[in-house]
């Protein structure tokens, strides 16, 4: 016996897997949820293993379209990486000065780029599951 | 004897039979498989009938509505688009020639020679 709160997590990650957009993965959670609701059935019984189930939302897209957007990622990543090296190495040097910036600046600019670059990724651009019953 | 049909035979003409259901009224996917039950499709598992539902919905023959119960987890009421009324016409000229044909070529058993 598979509880629904289980089936429905194993559900969540076998689609997102499967790169469907989070809209559709909470249609599909809650029509789970209703379905074994009235039923009372297993859901596996019901819809059968959670990966099986997945596979009828569509085919994953290919790892070739990914590719670009994780060389994004890491090449923006490098950068403020890279700030905040600098900055932190002219300090130790004591440079006063580096790019004609206070190297206290390099910090400041690299450590901030990098956490809010990081932050936008989960918060703002992360296809959060949404749940179709709740409508704000 | 059991009479239900085999599944593959389902398969095929699941989204018609869906399609039809629901053009009876506004209705979620538990009673659309009740229906079916009631109508000698046997059990329907909702495995095989929400892949059907949510390809029907995406291709712009359905469309939906999630309501809120009374403590339950909420029900997904669907209804036919004027392309789901559509498509059910055709589907029902489709199959109403598709049957006649299978029929006469298979035949009842009385009616062999």
């Amino acid at each position: 016996m598979t509880t629904v709160a289980k089936y429905t997590r194993e559900l969540i990650f076998a689609l997102r897997l499967r790169d469907v957009p989070g809209e559709v993965i909470g249609d599909a959670v809650a029509q789970v949820e209703s379905h074994v609701a009235d039923t009372g059935e297993d859901p596996v019984s019901a819809f059968g293993p959670a990966r099986e189930y997945a596979k009828t939302f569509g085919e994953p897209k290919s790892p070739a379209r990914r590719w670009p957007w994780y060389v994004l990622n890491w090449a923006i990543g490098f950068l403020f990486g890279c700030v905040l090296l600098i900055g932190v190495m002219a300090q130790v040097r004591g440079d006063s000065t580096y790019w004609g910036l206070p190297p206290v600046v390099l910090v400041v600019v690299g450590a901030i780029g990098l956490v809010g670059y990081l932050v936008a990724l989960t918060l703002i651009w992360a296809d959060r599951v949404k749940d179709p019953r709740k409508t704000h | 004897m059991n009479l239900d049909p085999p599944s593959d035979w389902l398969r095929g003409v699941l989204e018609p039979m869906t399609l039809a259901v629901i053009s009876e009224g506004e209705t979620y996917g538990y009673l659309v498989a009740s229906r079916l039950e009631a109508a000698g499709m046997g059990t329907i598992k909702g495995g095989t009938l929400y892949p059907i539902l949510n390809r029907l919905e995406r291709d712009g023959a359905l469309e939906s509505q999630w309501r809120q119960g009374e403590g339950g987890p909420g029900r997904k009421y669907y209804s036919l688009t004027p392309d789901g009324e559509e498509r059910l016409r055709l589907q029902r000229h489709q199959w109403s020639r598709f049957a006649q044909n299978v029929s006469a070529l298979i035949g009842l058993e009385g009616k062999q020679p």
